[in-house]
């Protein structure tokens, strides 16, 4: 799929070095630019990544975020990493900071602070079409093995999960 | 891959593998203020009408609502300007606010405010706003209308369009909002009628996360307003903004992304014969069956001209995703096969059409090896053949979101978000 293609070769350039002014705490909203956010996703190479495009306008995503947090948990111990990326306006990060903590306290999410959506997403997946939720399930090499779109049970992603490791 | 244009004069480019016409591109805005979100329509004169959401100086946050909805804060607190071109799109006017309470304007570019002009140059305006409900105290996003009778110079204190309602879906919808009624649409008649719709999540349930459709009129050019009426219940996709267009006659056509069946999200289109009093069932646009529990963004976007009715979507069910195509010759009854709109695209999203007698023009944003960029493709028989993909002249970078309209003579013009700031260009016509 050429989508995954691309995904790998640009996934392939992330740098490793570490993301300026961002604390490591989970329980946070953090902004993140795309050069910034490509450099975190770096840091991470060598882990099975679960990456997962949410917003707070968007309810179908917050249903499946306590699933993807409970496996999460579930996956610990096999170095799977869940990294969320909020799509909602980087000017409201205090409100989106606010909804986290009542509703997800535990939830580590950045925010993209880029004016528009696809250039965050663009890091990752050059043809997203701004469908909310799009989860990715990403290799220990970094490519980009899946684009999961649309809220899917805990079950479906468990299996995906499993499959990730493989 | 599509033609780029390979002839240049000072206004006209020319692409010499269909011999469609450019103009070049013409700043709507100045590039100063963070621009967004545009729309555009051209009235019976041939004058060209943008509106556009403004999110303040470029390198700015956005304005913040935290004072006027006790602490809770919104996604989007913008205003909405407006501009015009008497000489066929070369040069545009000073921008001039149309929302009178700084900053109210709720919207993005996926929930675009509205613009028509009906009898006499009456300029209509329709746009989601900020606002605190009078019956529950709570922060909310409401639909309402101006107008101008002057040309675009000043307009109308709003009119709400939507009741305000009970109920809090505030931990649901919206990023906190206790109800929204938006992600509208509408559309004027040459004989003064005015039909505004919008999404309305009143009968929204944490089991049943869909919006009903509303839908208010007027038949005096927009200087009165029916009540609401409920088109359609609980059974619409909450974020996909709705379509409309109606002409001299009392045909209304109504374009909405119904949700069915294991969330099978289709586009659909829906017709009023009698001046809006009653629609028909939806018949859904032809296409891949699209199954998403999610929130897709994604309008349905109209043309039509005679008995021939055209719809441009974004399906998520192909592969990779993109635009279809897929017109009506009996007047919205039965659809035929859908088309893809540009196949060697990554992805295509965004779609606008404008349709003048025979001729028709689909424009969109796609990308194929870089950033976002703005496409076109015509049509000269009622869209049963259609021209090559072309690129349009544009300056470096992501263009997006481009609107269009007819124009007279059968050309349109394009208007979109090029980084930050609004482009306009006029596309093919004698």
């Amino acid at each position: 799929m050429t989508v995954l293609r691309i995904a790998a070769l640009g996934l392939a350039l992330l740098g490793a070095g570490s993301l300026s002014g961002v604390a490591d705490a989970a329980g946070q909203i953090r902004l993140a630019t795309a050069e910034e956010f490509s450099a975190s996703l770096g840091k991470l190479r060598g882990k099975p990544v679960v990456l997962n495009l949410w917003g707070t306008w968007c309810a179908p995503c917050l249903k499946e975020i306590p699933d993807l947090m409970q496996l999460q948990r579930e996956f610990a111990d096999r170095g799977v990493e869940l990294v969320a990326v909020a799509m909602d306006d980087p000017a409201d990060l205090a409100m989106v900071d606010g909804f986290r903590k009542r509703f997800f306290p535990e939830f580590d999410s950045y925010i993209r602070n880029e004016p528009d959506m696809d250039t965050l997403v663009s890091v990752v997946d050059p043809a997203w079409n701004e469908l909310l939720p799009t989860t990715y399930l990403i290799g220990k090499d970094g490519k980009v093995v899946k684009r999961v779109q649309g809220k899917k049970s805990i079950e479906d992603f468990r299996s995906e999960i499993r499959a990730l490791l493989r | 891959m599509g033609h780029s244009l390979i002839c240049s004069t000072s206004m006209l480019l020319l692409s010499l593998s269909t011999g469609l016409s450019f103009a070049a591109p013409v700043a709507v805005t100045d590039g100063t203020r963070r621009a967004q979100a545009p729309e555009v329509t051209v009235g019976g004169d041939g004058s060209i009408h943008v509106i556009w959401l403004d999110k303040g100086v470029v390198g700015t946050a956005d304005r913040k609502g935290s004072d006027r909805s006790g602490g809770h804060s919104h996604q989007s607190w913008t205003d909405l300007m407006y501009a015009r071109s008497d000489d066929g799109g070369r040069s545009f006017s000073q921008p001039v606010r149309v929302n009178r309470e700084e900053g109210e304007v709720w919207g993005f570019s996926v929930a675009k405010p509205q613009v028509g002009v009906g009898q006499g140059g009456v300029i209509h305006v329709a746009y989601p706003a900020n606002s605190i409900s009078s019956v529950t105290g709570k922060a909310v996003a409401s639909s309402l209308y101006v107008r101008s009778l002057d040309g675009g110079k000043t307009f109308s204190e709003p009119l709400q369009l939507n009741a305000d309602v009970p109920g809090d879906l505030s931990d649901l919808v919206h990023g906190g909002l206790a109800q929204a009624q938006v992600f509208g649409t509408m559309t004027v008649s040459t004989a003064g009628d005015v039909y505004a719709f919008w999404l309305d999540t009143r009968d929204m349930t944490p089991e049943r996360m869909l919006s009903s459709t509303y839908l208010r009129a007027s038949h005096d050019n927009g200087a009165t307003f029916g009540s609401e009426r409920l088109l359609y219940q609980a059974d619409a996709c909450p974020c996909c903004q709705l379509t409309a267009l109606a002409d001299g006659s009392d045909r209304v056509v109504l374009g909405s992304r119904m949700v069915g069946e294991d969330n099978l999200r289709s586009p659909t289109v829906s017709i009023s014969m009698d001046a809006g009093d009653s629609f028909s069932a939806r018949v859904a646009a032809q296409g891949t069956p699209w199954k998403m529990n999610g929130c897709p963004l994604k309008p349905t976007a109209l043309a039509a001209s005679g008995n021939f009715l055209h719809t441009l979507v974004h399906n998520g069910a192909e592969d990779p995703p993109g635009l279809l195509y897929s017109r009506s010759t009996d007047g919205g009854q039965n659809f035929e096969a859908a088309i893809r709109m540009h196949p060697e695209a990554a992805v295509s999203d965004s779609p606008s059409l404008a349709a003048s007698g025979q001729t028709l023009h689909a424009f969109w944003h796609a990308k194929l090896d870089g950033p976002r960029r703005i496409f076109t493709r015509s049509s000269t028989d009622n869209g049963a053949n259609w021209g090559p993909v072309l690129e349009l002249d544009a300056p470096e970078g992501t263009g997006s979101y481009p609107e269009a309209a007819a124009l007279p003579g059968g050309g349109a013009v394009v208007v979109w978000q090029q980084g930050e700031q609004i482009l306009a260009a006029v596309v093919g016509g004698q």
